[in-house]
């Protein structure tokens, strides 16, 4: 069987069984903006969010009465659209720029000079402050980003909540993880003559409410 | 509603003691049933003697000495209301003194208490209470006292005397819902599922401060719109309470239960699982507000069929008929009867294990509500819908049971569908492949319940 959550991050649920091949491809990010032509002059460009809201539908399986036993339960927890959740984007969105050292409480990151996390996604609030870090070896790494050391020469030193208790090589994995809610409050189940059913779910973020 | 507790006849009289001037007090011995009880009242058998006035009390006290020869009063327990001495009727009455508030105690199962008469004005003034010394038949014994503070037993007396109580509390309907005693000052919320079980005990009144005090009133009632469902109570030992906010779709009298939706899925069977939320936003700045509407799921069926001939007809007749409420047969659900289900039969055997093993525990809201239908089918022509009211098992297997019974016989194998009272949710688009060929799609969505 297949919890579609096994943990919890701050208090709240982690959709983190359907792994990123669980996915439906398409991951967009949208942010409301207003063009405004008034035909002779320049328009106007006016954004009606501050950050941009990612959608996704992941496409839930399943083989059994409790697989889906699962996904009911992970519904009636939701209340539909009401109440929020994590979801790791499983995306390489952070690279590390060297290994981090155990017990070290700082990972270092590739960061562009201007335009990269320390001077964009960081200061822009806290959605994109909570890390899912996975790496061969370790057991997944929940944590939060507290505060930028240091960003120079193309990298950044990130100081995260807790020190971590292995370290972590070049190729680990960072993920954002985004504050989530359903996009619909009513969940469509297909089911198949074998048995099977699946179940799409759209995600939508809301980056603003996403806890500190 | 009081329930006489111990009693012995004033047909039994053969004597009276005068109490009030020397003797303060006289009464008897009683005992308790099986089960534990509130005190209610009291009545003796009295008569004016000497111009009563002032007042008089029914006092409980504990049991000492030996049940039927020694016994006397031992602990004050309980006082009744004052009763206007000058108000007796002169001929013999049976007069009734109330326990009421702090004084409605519990008496327990099976114990021996002492219930008497206190009368302290006088010798002038002094009241006639009678009791049998010819060939007294209670089990127990009567007892008198100068002072409430010693007491004389009377083995060979009985005195004529009624008592009653109430019943404990408790309402039984399914699950046990649990009131923690550091609600002081506030009402109980209390979350009424269909069937719930709610036990209140004695115990409860004084944990639960001012809202629970034992004379209090109790007001238990269904909120005025279906759509709340939350219910302070406030309670009290001395009343009685009706649970009527079990709700569930109203089918009227007779309970006639709409038609089934007869037509199978023939294609892609969806089953939906909806809440309802108002999402308002975002903001400008990105927040939104979100209020959910909905506190229990409600459940829907989506699915498409095909026909060559008599099925799309049957399907245009039903539409035609344009039925509000139909009983929606939940296809996913899909078991078999594994016995022969005869006419009037209110069971149907379904395979072992099916049970815990099934999508039927999304309907438990239902089923707790009384919502949840059982259909039977064998064809879109044949057809039949039943109340759930259980499931269990026994020799024959595992059965769910029904209201009624079944209006036909049904052979093993039959389709058995879990259903819900339900609707047609928007259009039923067809496609018209040829004259007789069609096939299309329907959407219904069940009623849902509100717990």
């Amino acid at each position: 069987m297949r919890p579609l959550t096994s943990r919890t991050y701050l208090g709240v649920d982690v959709l983190d069984g359907p792994f990123d091949s669980a996915g439906l491809v398409l991951d967009t990010p949208a942010r409301r903006i207003t063009v405004i032509g008034p035909g002779p002059g320049a328009p106007w460009v006016d954004a009606h969010e501050a950050v941009p809201r990612y959608r996704r539908t992941l496409r839930i399986w399943n083989q059994g009465p409790d697989d889906l036993a699962d996904l009911i339960g992970w519904l009636d927890a939701r209340r539909g659209r009401a109440l929020p959740f994590w979801l790791p984007s499983w995306d390489a969105d952070l690279t590390l720029w060297e290994p981090a050292e155990p017990e070290s409480g700082i990972i270092t990151v590739y960061s562009p000079e201007d335009l990269g996390y320390h001077a964009l996604e960081f200061p822009a609030g806290p959605s994109r402050r909570h890390l899912l870090i996975l790496a061969a070896g370790i057991d997944p790494i929940y944590c939060r980003v507290t505060a930028i050391e240091d960003h120079s020469g193309g990298a950044a030193a990130l100081a995260l909540d807790d020190s971590l208790a292995e370290g972590l090589p070049l190729g680990a994995r960072i993920s954002f993880l985004r504050w989530c809610r359903q996009d619909v409050d009513e969940a469509r189940i297909l089911f198949h003559p074998t048995g099977v059913s699946e179940c799409d779910l759209p995600i939508i973020e809301i980056p603003q409410e996403c806890p500190a | 509603m009081p329930t006489l507790i111990d009693s012995y006849s004033e047909s039994n009289q053969s004597y009276v003691v005068a109490i009030g001037g020397t003797t303060k007090s006289f009464g008897q011995g009683f005992t308790v049933g099986a089960s534990d009880v509130i005190l209610d009242s009291a009545k003796f058998y009295l008569a004016p003697s000497t111009t009563p006035t002032g007042s008089c009390y029914a006092k409980v006290y504990s049991h000492t000495g030996t049940w039927g020869s020694s016994g006397t009063p031992d602990v004050l327990l309980a006082t009744s209301d004052a009763y206007d001495a000058a108000t007796i009727p002169t001929g013999p009455s049976l007069i009734t003194f109330t326990f009421s508030g702090a004084e409605r105690v519990t008496l327990t199962a099976a114990t021996h208490y002492f219930v008497v008469l206190v009368y302290t004005s006088g010798d002038a003034h002094r009241v006639n209470v009678y009791a049998d010394g010819s060939s007294p038949t209670h089990g127990g014994n009567a007892a008198h006292s100068h002072d409430l503070v010693s007491w004389t037993a009377q083995p060979f007396d009985d005195v004529c005397f009624y008592l009653y109580a109430d019943a404990p509390l408790t309402l039984v309907l399914a699950d046990t819902i649990t009131l923690e005693d550091d609600n002081a000052g506030e009402p109980v919320p209390l979350y009424l599922a269909l069937d719930d079980t709610i036990a209140l005990s004695d115990g409860l009144a004084s944990a639960i401060g001012h809202h629970l005090a034992l004379d209090d009133a109790i007001a238990l009632s269904e909120q005025a719109t279906p759509d709340l469902q939350e219910i302070a109570l406030y309670l009290a030992l001395a009343d009685s309470i009706s649970l009527s906010d079990q709700w569930r779709p109203d089918l009227g009298a007779g309970e006639e239960i709409p038609p089934v939706f007869p037509i199978p899925p023939a294609g892609e069977r969806i089953l939906t699982h909806g809440y309802l939320t108002d999402v308002i936003g975002p903001a400008e700045d990105g927040h939104e507000q979100r209020v959910q509407l909905r506190r229990v799921p409600v459940h829907g069926m989506e699915f498409e069929w095909a026909d060559g001939g008599r099925e799309s007809q049957l399907l245009a007749s039903l539409l035609y008929r344009q039925e509000l409420q139909w009983t929606v047969p939940f296809w996913p659900g899909l078991t078999r009867a594994t016995q022969v289900a005869p006419a009037t039969a209110t069971k149907v055997y379904i395979p072992t294990g099916f049970w815990a093993t099934s999508l039927w525990a999304l309907w438990a809201l239902e089923a707790a509500a009384g919502a949840l239908y059982v259909v039977l089918w064998r064809d879109p022509w044949t057809c039949e819908a039943q109340r759930y009211t259980g499931h269990g098992s026994d020799g024959g297997g595992e059965y769910v049971t029904l209201a009624a019974g079944l209006a036909a016989g049904w052979p093993a194998g039959t389709v058995v569908l879990p259903a819900t009272l339900g609707y047609l949710l928007g259009e039923t688009p067809r496609e018209r492949l040829t004259p007789a060929a069609k096939r299309g799609r329907v959407a219904l969505r069940s009623l849902g319940v509100i717990p």
